[in-house]
């Protein structure tokens, strides 16, 4: 079987577990897309329509469990 | 159809005589820099050279310098009035006296008797008085910094003796100069460097062995940081931060004031692992003795250039701890406001100019070339309780010798007090102790027998951070401390995240009344750590957290 290219790679879905539940997001989807995809409502003020996404009022954040310590704590919408 | 025209443009019009001015003041820094000085992240460098002849920023000069730089009025605006030592006075408004008196109240200088300063120093027709936040000098506090001369120990009588004889420049040090650094075997590392004698792994690899840390704060593995920048695409560059911001840190300061080439030959060495082709060093505005030295200093280098010299350029703060925040100090060296970038992606990665860049604290680099020269064992070995290295605690509060300490990592607060610091002042009993300056929380007497380090104070709920050691006593309170830092992270939040801007602002309302609401204060505490952007605002809640965790009897 071929390898896929980087450019493949780059566009290949992404599991993930969200509140416990597996779900899948495209790589070029925000963590505040997928999730409302699958029914999660994360609150937001900046994210959506052409809004700039500017992850300054820290309403969207989430925890990514396993991530470094420095970084637990995501903008979702960033 | 003829397009309409306004009959007089929009927003401020450029009066000629400023514009005259502004240009004028350009070419003369240009010719004392020689740095082009219309491109964008020269700004901040700009209404230095205004503010300097000043003494403010006169709204007329800020439209010129925006035409001249091609820059919109509101974006000089705002970084002119982002920082603490800019005054932007409008037309029709009255500019402030010409010399400014600023009274430093941070813990160190707030517990030796700033209010009582601040009180006794009346304003007057010549000059102003202000409050300042930490100026950097907690060994000699109380500090007032009158115009840029810092009077140490100052009193009441001495700042007025020093606005009446106009005394208001800052005293140079005595430090070894560049022709005595390059005689005691000065810039011979760097040579080696480049005469091929060393290579730039094993450079890099004995770093890694020796476990030097950042010493800004945070702590990352030095090594580990060339190796990382190094991996990246060029052009690389090099950002040093001198932005000692965080009160009761001194040591910075207190290094440059000595030895300023053996930071120089650090930071070069750092750049060649690190295939770096052009640094930036940024110094706080506060030390202007320090910005004297190194101008001077920096000129010898270039002059008499041991090495071919990638351009190293010196940037000057304005005012405003957060640019100690490493993304921040970034933002500021581009000439905007020093606001935290969001992370993913690091400077390592985009940083300064969107350039993979090499950041790192002045002390850092500083134990370069003394690191190489005995070895990564020697330095490894230094340390206590199982730590490795040595650290520069700045020790301030009520102790008989403030100042900076060289000593082991890991070393207990009751052993840097007795064997360093000569005891707790007479009449004084050890109550408490700042481990890690304004943010890194306040523990109890009963914790002086904790190794201080990075990693060992996390447990009790603190961190080392850059060393800054503040004594409390059985005068003093830990909960009115807690209150001091608190207002002083809401002074210097730069206003960009929600959880900070009003987080910081809520807890020092809540903070003042005599009986803490503790279940709301830990919940913001809580909603501050989790969501804030950078450090100022997740280590905000750090005093107050340990404060009802150790001293609750002083707030219920």
């Amino acid at each position: 079987m071929e390898r896929a290219s980087d450019q493949q790679v780059a566009m290949m879905p992404i599991e993930f577990k969200l509140n416990g539940q597996t779900v899948v997001g495209r790589p070029d989807e925000k963590i505040i897309e997928t999730a409302k995809k699958h029914g999660v409502a994360i609150p937001h003020l900046c994210h959506g329509g052409n809004q700039r996404s500017d992850g300054n009022c820290r309403a969207c954040v989430v925890e990514i469990k396993g991530e470094r310590w420095l970084r637990r704590r995501w903008c979702s919408s960033c | 159809m003829q397009a309409r025209t306004r009959p007089i443009p929009k927003g401020r019009a450029v009066d000629p005589k400023a514009l005259e001015q502004v240009r004028a003041l350009l070419e003369e820094g240009r010719r004392r820099s020689g740095v082009a000085p219309l491109a964008r992240d020269m700004l901040i460098e700009n209404l230095h050279l205004i503010n300097d002849r000043h003494g403010h920023l006169p709204a007329a000069l800020l439209a010129a310098l925006a035409q001249e730089m091609r820059l919109p009025l509101a974006e000089v605006y705002e970084v002119a009035t982002f920082y603490h030592h800019f005054e932007v006075v409008k037309e029709g408004e009255t500019p402030p006296p010409p010399l400014t008196v600023r009274v430093c109240d941070s813990i160190a200088c707030e517990l030796a008797g700033a209010q009582e300063l601040l009180k006794g120093i009346a304003a007057a027709k010549g000059h102003r008085v202000v409050p300042a936040p930490c100026v950097g000098r907690c060994e000699v506090a109380p500090c007032v910094v009158v115009g840029e001369n810092p009077i140490a120990r100052a009193s009441v009588s001495a700042v007025k003796a020093a606005i009446a004889e106009k005394q208001t420049a800052c005293p140079q040090p005595a430090y070894v100069d560049f022709a005595q650094y390059s005689k005691q075997g000065g810039y011979q590392l760097i040579r080696d460097c480049l005469d091929g004698k060393h290579k730039r792994e094993d450079l890099t690899k004995l770093m890694e062995d020796s476990g030097l840390r950042g010493l800004g704060g945070a702590g990352f593995p030095a090594g580990r940081k060339w190796r990382l920048v190094a991996a990246e695409p060029e052009p690389r560059l090099m950002a040093v931060n001198i932005d000692e911001g965080e009160p009761g840190t001194f040591k910075d300061r207190w290094f440059l004031e000595r030895d300023p080439h053996r930071f120089f030959e650090g930071m070069l060495v750092a750049a060649w692992c690190a295939g770096v082709g052009e640094i930036f060093i940024y110094l706080r505005d506060e030390y202007a003795g320090c910005r004297a030295v190194l101008e001077k200093e920096l000129a010898a280098l270039k002059k008499a250039a041991p090495i071919p010299l990638p351009p190293i350029h010196l940037r000057r703060g304005a005012g405003a701890y957060i640019c100690g925040e490493e993304s921040a100090m970034i933002e500021s060296i581009e000439g905007k406001r020093g606001m935290p970038r969001l992370r993913p992606p690091y400077v390592a990665q985009i940083g300064l100019f969107g350039r993979p860049t090499l950041e790192h604290n002045m002390e850092t680099v500083f134990w370069v070339r003394e690191i190489i020269e005995k070895g990564p064992q020697w330095f490894a070995s230094q340390g206590r309780n199982g730590r490795r290295g040595l650290r520069s605690f700045s020790v301030s509060g009520r102790v008989k010798k403030p100042g900076v300490h060289i000593a082991p990592a890991g070393i207990t607060l009751l052993e840097l007090i007795q064997e360093y610091c000569g005891g707790m002042l007479d009449g004084h009993e050890l109550y408490a102790y700042l481990p890690g300056g304004a943010s890194g929380g306040i523990l109890p007497s009963s914790k002086a027998d904790v190794p201080l380090d990075f990693d060992t104070l996390q447990p009790h709920g603190c961190f080392i951070g850059s060393a800054a050691v503040v004594v409390l006593s059985d005068k003093d309170k830990a909960s009115k401390a807690a209150v001091n830092l608190m207002k002083f992270f809401h002074d210097e939040s730069c206003g960009k995240c929600t959880p900070c801007r009003v987080g910081t602002a809520k807890a020092v309302t809540l903070m003042q009344e005599a009986k803490w609401d503790q279940p709301l204060l830990q919940e913001l505490s809580q909603a501050m750590m989790d969501a804030s952007i950078c450090g100022l605002g997740q280590a905000a809640p750090n005093p107050a957290l340990t404060v009802m965790k150790y001293f609750p009897n002083e707030v219920s």
